[in-house]
């Protein structure tokens, strides 16, 4: 159990596999989820996009797996070459360490799940992605940067197009239009910070919680302290 | 024997977790969840309840007695000793601004009484959601007008380098946001009537559902109205009285709970004391509101804090916000998804968590509770 694996595919789905038996151990969906279940310390691996192809003994395709009860799924064997699932015929006996260790894992991925869903949401909310919105807050506030650093030189006009356009819009000086330029940003990058505290906190816990129990007792901390501390 | 800590304020939903829900008194305590918010933490400044946490009160009721000053010039008067402050230590002035109406007020009162000079000692923390609580403001008189940096960073910039002021206690001082809930209820003449247990109980009943234990907090409630200095004879009053005397310090210490690791050590009681201001927290707005129940009373729900937003349209002319604007409760935007410290003691100390012979207080008003 020492040594494993992390594969993704196109669909999302990463595979945590040991490393010399080639047995599965954890399926999840997301790459972040399998980052963080690696950084545990009890796992080693790395990320491997594939080909979108049908992997599972040629039956379906990856996500197949997910429908498979954690303990049964040292059953299957992953071949790393072929990048093809296959079903062990006479699978050597698991011990029960094996068994609550996949179980283990696989909860652990679960609950990472949620915790990567819920930040992925709230930050939707500060970092919408329609019209390369993200794109263009960055150069304009590049330009805004540069332009107040200048002393604010409206001889940069050229050089900070961004910023004279926000300005003309806005009916405002290119000074003003800067400082708002900056200011709003600094907002954008304050609400995004404000969910990474909270995320690296929990994939830590959630990556190496013991058992079943704590893996519980930790989310209900998460609650608490992502959703329900504000309720004040 | 070791002594146990004074607590200013603890997590309630860490303390009531379910497998404490054993300690006498945890499970019914756990109700005050419902009633209020899972984050609102019971400490009772009159001393009648005993929650089951060591708490010691950190601001008493001051002693009742009438003061002759308009809510305005309250406003005002805080707003220069302030200012004076600011001058007196050359500090800036960082303003939680939230867009709503409270932290509007403390930006007019401020803005109202500032020299030019000291118009450019002041900044406001603020969020998007200010910018979109109240545009105007933001277009009118924040945006190139004063300093701006981004709320939600405010945990790691509590330091003795500046002021914060802070828009906190405005709620304790004109009432509660059980108020809505009474008027959604009992409709718009019910705050004002005389005390009804029946139609107060009516209303808890949303909350809690079970009337043991609606019967045994209106009990309890209601002993903390009788130790009330001042008059609380309507509805209104003794929503007011309960937020009044047993959230204040909640109120006080909620802000501070959020510090950053690296900040706390700033953070002490010279602190709270020269550089960290609730505006609405000193004794003259207390007894402000303790003397004039008429101005807290409301018949819609538009009209709670009108005081303050009459104030506010008197500097703004915005008559939309002045008639329209409600309260919302803002200061979640800014510390939601944030680490919160869950204890913070006497010798403000922050923790995250205690030992329970710490935090623990066996001989609480609840531990004979029937449920």
């Amino acid at each position: 159990m020492e040594a494993a694996k992390v594969r993704a595919s196109r669909r999302s789905i990463c595979i945590l596999w040991h490393l010399k038996s080639k047995r599965i151990l954890c399926v999840t969906r997301y790459t972040s989820t399998a980052q963080a279940l690696m950084s545990s310390g009890m796992e080693m691996g790395f990320n491997i996009v594939s080909r979108a192809k049908p992997i599972l003994h040629s039956e379906d395709r990856v996500e197949r797996l997910r429908r498979i009860p954690p303990e049964e799924l040292p059953n299957y064997l992953f071949h790393r070459q072929s990048g093809t699932i296959v079903k062990i015929e006479n699978p050597k006996p698991l011990t029960e360490k094996q068994k609550n260790a996949c179980i283990l894992l696989a909860g652990r991925a679960r609950y990472l799940r949620r915790v990567t869903r819920v930040v992925s949401q709230a930050r939707k909310r500060v970092a919408p992605s329609e019209l390369y919105g993200a794109f263009v807050d960055q150069i304009r506030r590049e330009q805004a940067l540069k332009f107040r650093a200048s002393g604010y030189d409206e001889a940069l006009i050229q050089e900070c197009l961004f910023v004279f356009q926000y300005a003309q819009v806005k009916k405002i000086t290119a000074r003003a239009a800067a400082d708002e330029i900056i200011f709003r940003f600094s907002l954008f990058e304050a609400d995004l910070w404000k969910t990474e505290e909270v995320k690296l906190k929990y994939y830590d816990l959630f990556a190496n919680a013991a058992n079943l129990e704590d893996l519980h007792d930790i989310f209900q901390d998460f609650i608490r302290e992502y959703y329900l501390n504000a309720r004040v | 024997m070791p002594v146990s800590k004074n607590i200013y304020i603890y997590n309630p939903m860490l303390i009531t977790k379910k497998k404490l829900q054993d300690l006498p008194g945890i499970r019914a305590f756990r109700h005050v969840l419902h009633l209020f918010n899972e984050n609102v933490v019971l400490v009772d400044r009159t001393n009648t309840i005993q929650v089951p946490v060591n708490v010691t009160v950190h601001a008493p009721i001051p002693e009742f007695r009438m003061i002759d000053k308009s809510y305005e010039q309250i406003c005002d008067e805080r707003a220069q000793e302030l200012l004076h402050r600011s001058d007196e230590h050359d500090l800036p002035i960082n303003v939680f601004y939230s867009g709503g109406i409270d932290s509007t007020l403390v930006l007019v009162s401020l803005l109202k009484n500032a020299t030019e000079a000291q118009k450019n000692r002041i900044c406001a923390f603020m969020s998007q959601e200010s910018i979109n609580e109240n545009p105007a403001f933001y277009r009118d008189h924040l945006r190139g007008k004063v300093k701006l940096e981004a709320a939600a960073i405010y945990p790691y910039a509590l330091s003795k380098r500046a002021l914060f002021v802070g828009g906190e206690h405005n709620d304790q001082i004109f009432g509660s946001a059980l108020f809505k809930d009474f008027l959604d209820l009992h409709g718009e003449d019910a705050l004002a009537k005389k005390y009804s247990r029946s139609q107060m109980g009516q209303m808890f009943g949303r909350k809690w559902h079970n009337d043991v234990v609606i019967s045994w907090y209106m009990d309890l409630f209601e002993k903390v109205r009788a130790a009330a200095p001042c008059p609380v004879d309507s509805n209104a009053d003794f929503l007011w009285w309960i937020n009044f005397s047993l959230k204040w310090q909640s109120v006080y210490f909620r802000m501070l709970t959020y510090a950053s690791d690296f900040v706390i050590h700033n953070i002490d009681r010279d602190f709270i004391d020269n550089n960290f201001f609730h505006f609405y927290g000193t004794d003259a707005f207390q007894l402000w509101s303790m003397g004039n129940p008429d101005k807290r009373v409301v018949t819609k729900w538009e009209s709670y804090k009108q005081e303050a937003k009459d104030v506010i349209y008197r500097f703004n002319k915005d008559s939309e916000y002045r008639d329209y604007k409600t309260k919302n409760g803002s200061l979640a935007w800014v510390i939601m998804h944030q680490i919160q410290k869950n204890f913070i003691d006497d010798q403000m100390h922050m923790y995250m968590t205690l030992p329970r012979k710490d935090w623990f207080n066996p001989n609480n008003s609840f531990r004979d509770a029937p449920f």
